[in-house]
């Protein structure tokens, strides 16, 4: 201790100089790390979700909320201009029900562009090695916040 | 609540949402129940044996899914069809009854209005406007199917199906592995 006390009685173990390790600053960081600017062009930024049955509604409408909001898109710098939803068959209900609580939540200001379509899908191999293919029926649900996005 | 029971329901008529439609078009009206066969037979013959131009598909709640199915199988028979597709809530009206006797003897009743996701398609054979939310154009006939590497439009939007889809066009047997 002899050696810390000839510094001043400050700088020991857990003195003034040890008092910055494990404290979290507050206010701004002195040199605040530097983003690259946004890109001013090139497309506009689109979100594609995936509608499944079993995330719970309200998280799947959270997300679609905060991905429309200010800075949802905040990989790309801009704010998202476009949604897209994908339900396929028993999510096509609830995929419906996202882009209308959606549109509700902004009180009308989003479009909403619907499209239908079937997928293939391939099930397990009959006896004698065919395949047999099965539609499946899918939406995709283009949720804009300008007019017309057809 | 337990002590209701629900005896009816009914929906709210709410008019088509497509503007210009000629007074005497074939609404479908697909609900949880019906079979895929019987649609489709009416349907068609519509379409084919009375030379109609242009007809109507809808559902509400569990129904939507048997809705679009409908409508993608009259797609793929006929062909050239143009399609508009219109996302909206509708009003259901269940009428619940109480099964504990009320002291004057009558009968007490309960409505509830519930909102559910309903989807309206219009199929037409004659071109409609590109511009209106919801229009989607025909899809070109059987001889322009992507080949093998070139992933079709609904595995873009699925993309996992498309690996699926893949792999067992390649490997039908499944992987082998050594």
């Amino acid at each position: 201790m002899g050696f810390y006390r000839s510094l001043g009685g400050s700088m020991g173990p857990y003195g003034a100089l040890d008092r910055g390790y494990g404290r979290r600053r507050r206010g701004p960081a002195p040199h605040p790390p530097s983003l690259p600017p946004p890109p001013s062009s090139g497309p506009a930024p689109i979100a594609d979700v995936f509608v499944t049955s079993r995330t719970d509604f309200r998280a799947q409408l959270r997300r679609c909320q905060r991905l429309l909001g200010a800075g949802g898109g905040s990989a790309m710098g801009r704010p998202t201009t476009e949604l897209r939803l994908h339900g396929l068959g028993l999510a096509v209900p609830r995929t419906i029900n996202l882009a209308l609580q959606l549109q509700a939540a902004a009180h009308g200001a989003l479009w909403l562009h619907a499209s239908t379509s079937s997928v293939e899908e391939e099930e397990e191999e009959e006896e004698g090695g065919a395949h047999r293919g099965r539609h499946n029926s899918a939406i995709h649900i283009r949720v804009c916040r300008e007019a017309p996005c057809a | 609540m337990e002590n209701f029971r629900k005896v009816r329901t009914s929906e709210e008529e709410s008019p088509l949402p497509f503007p210009d439609l000629p007074p005497d078009v074939v609404e479908m009206k697909v609900k949880e129940g019906s079979k895929i066969r019987n649609l489709m037979n009416f349907a068609m013959a519509q379409m084919e044996l009375k030379g109609r131009r242009q007809i109507v598909f809808s559902g509400c709640g569990r129904a939507v899914t048997k809705t679009i199915t409908c409508v993608e199988i009259m797609k793929r028979k006929l062909g050239g069809l143009h399609q508009v597709t219109k996302v909206r809530y509708k009003t259901l009206l269940e009428v619940w009854e109480n099964q504990d006797p009320l002291p004057g003897g009558r009968a007490q009743n309960l409505t509830v209005h519930k909102n559910v996701p309903s989807i309206c398609i219009l199929l037409s054979r004659d071109p409609l406007d590109p511009n209106q939310t919801g229009y989607q154009p025909p899809e070109p006939r059987h001889g322009m199917e992507p080949q093998l590497g070139q992933p079709s439009s609904s595995c873009l939007f699925f993309p996992h199906r498309m690996f699926r889809s893949l792999l067992s066009r390649r490997c039908p047997q499944g992987l082998e592995l050594g």
